[in-house]
């Protein structure tokens, strides 16, 4: 299994104390399982994405010792959306304050069925935020809001924490989490015996009795109450107050109070931030360890106090008895006298006392080799539930919605040819195309017929496009004719060499091809088409429902589970006449529903964009194996001129070339893109900003465009500037017509490209303008002019070009 | 549940719990729920200047600039201009904290920065939109289109228009 753990916070900080300790101790010891792949990850604001630690070099530093901590990390960039189904993210770390914020990158991982498994060390700065400091508050409610949206397994330290977790998603009305308990352990025993201790601290420790309190000083530790326990009658009984960790966050009155007491130094001691040696001789010769917190995760400081035979004074807290049971002794921790009464009852007898300490050589703590197997164990666990494909189906079928005759009848041959396994092909058609498709079709699949009268029977047939389509094929997914698991296709998608099932499946798993992400879809902008308005409702459905929203209408053919199919219309049944697609809706509730048997891949498909002023590519395919099928591209001057279309002898031969052509065609259009880029990241670091293009209003009701001070692009490319359009334009102004315009002209002034026009949505005031560069590199200038045309008002921005 | 719905109810509890222990939580759920759509080293300042009220606009600039919330002694500091005109006090947040170190590390791409003083209407002027976008009507332009180039080039010079 593939594990991703983002260790960004733990390297960052330059101390290694409380969560940081674990999740040292976890991951050296889960990196020994060499089964599992391990990705430790580093979150670079520079790249915007993940860079990948060496595993060696981590253990190398954090196990024995070599080598520096800034050179664990390698140049391998791993971009959130790298992260492959079927892999794990595992949240170790606190990383509620990191820049990636969990809201941004859950859905991410989400969209490619990527499983989320969170250790909650606690809920603190929920239950009670008036111990944690603001800026942790406000993160920790987006981390802990992004967990209970989306994780899928929450491991805790303790059984409480589940508890206030359950209360939590109850009181919101959503599903608990599937969580699960795995205890801390403590390291101090292995390595601290080695060192010097400060005599200083000796000489502390030598002076009697003292109870120690160890850990960050800030409010929710209450060391306040210590003190007052002090001032109240233990400082008379000869009692010590040890002090000893770092100054945390909001204590500076606290932090006085410590340095100006009249007992400071005397009774009260503060060590401040102590090495391990030193918090393991402090352990070792307190009288008692108290732990009046208000609130805990988990509480460390009683395992580490047992390990070394310390007796321990609690809070009175559900938590701390889950971790202590009936070794520690508890008191009110909002009571002086309660806690003044606890040391009296250790203090007033010996024997108790000494009876206590000799229990405490039977503890036998839990070990951190434990944690870690348990842990790994968990994290595995979350795929236990995944149900998976099985492994006996056999598929022979096609399945395809046509109206037309004749472009099914010049696919079929591709058909026969390449994909040898399909025995049958189950055509859904109006009733008239039956008798003609039998009569002209005589190669060897058995054709079967499911005619719009047998699909629909006696139900009205939706008028649009799309609603039809989708409306048809989930009747027919009814339809026994139909096997559970066939491959759907339409009359042009082709293939282009031979097939086998092996090709629309891989680890088991149904491959689902995706070309886009439907958040990111513009389509054609401002005139929708029917598809584009398509995908805009499976985009609100996939997003209402919460399912991942990637784009499956990738124009080939794909393995489909109509038992699944079934479920998810059975389950939203509104959704068969909802004029969805049923790529993207299949596609997405089989990726969040069912993880285990879809695994998302980038599209094959030749001729989808069919020309590259279409749409930016969004993802690379990698290699083509199937045709998208538009007779315009054999047309002159079209990237398949001179090519047939047909299924000839020779078209193995001819789909290389074509393969060959169409490649070149999307290269071009990658190049415009990274010319762009490349751009933007030079304009970036000599300005400190991107640069932007957008219509911004005035006070005084009037226009102006911001742009870069100049532009670069790759000659005869496309490129798709950001545009926004100011809401006041519309809001405030009130224009209703906005009109871009751009071309591009020479020193002189005349143009030397066609002009673009382009109307903009008043739905969608943040878009992309594709910008079309003159043929030849030249220096020249690009013009942008809007017009609100309902307002005879007008802005121009003229910007010097760089076509290259 | 909608995400947004699952962030709102997280920081009800967490209000509530707050009010409950006799404090006051000094972020507003709608900074809160503002932050839950910040894409990792973007910020859009034409968005960001929607907002008009001041001291809300300073908070919102340092989490999506600087991924974090305003320190005390920042917040002290902006407080004495929170009587500007918000376009001129956003202008000064926006600049300074451009300029800072601590932004440059962070490495958060700004988008739109209409306050610019890097862009093509230079910014130099104390209200957006009175530059290259002037409003000129149509018989304007029209007289504009048949100048020669010469004149073309003294009138965009007289307007503080183009380069």
């Amino acid at each position: 299994m593939k594990i991703y753990i983002d260790l960004s916070t733990m390297m960052q900080v330059d101390f290694i104390s409380g969560i940081q300790r674990v999740v040292r101790e976890i991951t050296v010891r889960m990196l020994k399982h060499t089964e599992h792949e391990f990705y430790l990850l580093f979150y670079s604001a520079k790249n915007n994405s993940f860079l990948r630690f060496s595993n060696e070099r981590f253990i190398d530093y954090f196990v024995n010792g070599k080598g520096e901590k800034g050179a664990i990390l390698t140049p391998e960039k791993i971009d959130f959306c790298d992260i492959p189904s079927g892999a794990v993210f595992f949240e170790l770390d606190s990383v509620w304050n990191s820049p990636l914020k969990r809201s941004f990158l859950f859905p991410v991982l989400k969209q490619k069925g990527v499983r989320i498994v969170t250790q909650v060390y606690d809920l603190i700065p929920i239950t009670d935020p008036q111990f944690a400091h603001e800026n942790t508050c406000s993160n920790f409610m987006i981390y802990v809001g992004a967990n209970l949206k989306y994780a899928d397994l929450v491991i805790t330290s303790a059984k409480t924490t589940i508890d206030v977790l359950d209360s939590i998603t109850d009181r919101m009305g959503l599903e608990r989490k599937r969580s699960t308990v795995v205890g801390l352990s403590s390291d101090f025993k292995k390595n601290s015996s080695d060192g010097m201790v400060d005599p200083a601290v000796e000489k502390i420790a030598g002076s009697g009795k003292y109870l120690l309190m160890l850990g960050t000083i800030e409010p929710r530790k209450n060391h306040s109450l210590v003190i007052d326990a002090l001032e109240s009658g233990l400082a008379e009984e000869g009692v010590k107050v040890i002090f000893a960790g770092r100054i945390g966050w909001n204590v500076s009155e606290l932090e006085k109070r410590i340095r100006n007491h009249s007992l400071f130094n005397k009774s009260l001691f503060f060590v401040e931030k102590p090495d391990d040696v030193t918090v393991d001789y402090l352990y070792k010769h307190a009288f008692a360890v108290a732990f009046p917190t208000f609130n805990e995760g988990f509480g460390l400081p009683i395992i580490e106090s047992f390990m070394r035979g310390t007796p321990v004074i609690a809070s009175d807290i559900p938590v701390l008895h889950e971790v202590a049971g009936d070794l520690a002794d508890y008191f009110d921790p909002h009571s002086k006298e309660d806690l003044i009464r606890c040391v009296r009852e250790l203090l007033g007898s010996e024997e108790k006392y000494a009876e206590k300490k000799e229990r405490l050589k039977e503890y036998v703590p839990y070990t951190w080799d434990e944690a870690a197997e348990d842990m790994l164990r968990a994290v595995i666990s979350v795929k236990d539930d995944e149900k998976s494909v099985p492994d006996d189906i056999n598929v022979k079928q096609l399945v395809c919605l046509t109206a037309r005759n004749d472009d099914m009848l010049a696919t079929l041959p591709f058909i026969e040819k390449f994909m040898p396994f399909i025995t049958e092909m189950v055509l859904c058609c109006p009733d008239k195309n039956v008798e003609e498709l039998k009569a002209r079709y005589h190669g060897r699949l058995e054709l079967k017929f499911l005619t719009d009268s047998q699909i629909l029977d006696g139900k009205p047939l939706p008028e649009d496009h799309s609603t039809r389509n989708y409306f048809l094929r989930c009747l027919a997914m009814r339809n026994p004719v139909i096997d559970d698991v066939f491959i759907m296709t339409d009359d042009d998608y082709r293939p282009l060499r031979t097939l086998t099932v092996s090709d629309f499946m891989e680890d088991g798993r149904y491959k689902a091809f995706y070309c886009y992400d439907l958040n990111e879809w513009r389509g054609t902008y401002n005139n929708p088409t029917s598809f584009d308005t398509c995908m805009r409702k499976s985009r609100k459905f996939l997003r209402d429902n919460g399912y991942p929203t990637m784009m499956y209408s990738s124009h080939q053919m794909q393995m489909i589970d109509k038992r699944i199919f079934n479920e998810m219309t059975e389950k939203y049944p509104a959704i068969i006449s909802s004029g969805c697609c049923e790529w993207c809706t299949y596609f997405n509730y089989g990726v969040g529903t069912y993880p285990g048997m879809f695994k998302p891949v980038p599209y094959v498909t030749m001729g989808w964009p069919g020309v590259r002023s279409d749409w930016d590519v969004y993802v690379q395919p990698t290699e083509f194996l199937f045709e998208n099928h538009y007779e315009f591209l054999y047309r002159e001057g079209s990237v398949f001129e001179g090519m047939r279309d047909d299924c000839h002898e020779n078209v193995v031969e001819e789909n290389q070339q074509k393969i060959m052509r169409f490649t070149a065609e999307l290269q071009k259009q990658m190049e415009s893109r990274q010319v762009y880029k490349a751009f933007c990241d030079a304009y970036w670091l000599q300005y400190r900003e991107m640069p932007s293009f957008a219509l911004i209003a005035g006070n005084k009701q009037n226009v102006a465009i911001s742009a870069p001070l100049f532009f670069q692009a790759r000659y005869n490319g496309w490129t798709r500037l950001p545009f926004v359009i100011d809401r006041k334009i519309v809001d405030d102004i009130g224009s209703q017509k906005i009109l871009i315009t751009h071309w591009f002209a020479d020193d002189a002034g005349h143009p030397i490209s066609p002009t673009g026009r382009m109307y903009v949505d008043l739905n969608d005031l943040d878009f992309l303008l594709p910008i079309k560069s003159p043929d030849v590199p030249e220096r020249c200038v690009l013009n942008i002019r809007v017009l609100l045309e309902d307002k005879n008002m007008a802005a121009d921005a003229a910007l010097p070009a760089d076509i290259v | 549940m909608k995400d947004k719905d699952v962030y709102s109810a997280v920081y009800d509890i967490v209000d509530e719990n707050m009010k409950k222990s006799g404090g006051k939580l000094g972020i507003s759920k709608e900074l809160v729920l503002s932050t839950t759509r910040i894409k990792p080293g973007k910020v859009d300042i034409l968005k960001l200047s929607r907002e008009r009220n001041n001291e809300t606009f300073v908070r919102k600039a340092y989490i999506f600039m600087l991924n974090r919330q305003i320190d005390d002694t920042a917040l002290k500091a902006w407080k004495a201009q929170f009587k500007l005109p918000p376009e001129e006090f956003q202008r000064n947040v926006v600049g300074t904290i451009k300029q800072s170190e601590e932004f440059f590390q962070n490495q958060v791409r700004m988008y739109n920065n209409i306050y610019s003083e890097n862009n093509s209407f230079g910014g130099k002027f104390a209200d957006i939109g009175r530059t290259a976008g002037i409003p000129v009507s149509e018989r304007m332009r029209k007289i504009y289109g048949k100048m020669p180039p010469f004149m073309k080039k003294t009138a965009k010079k007289i307007l503080g228009v183009g380069r």
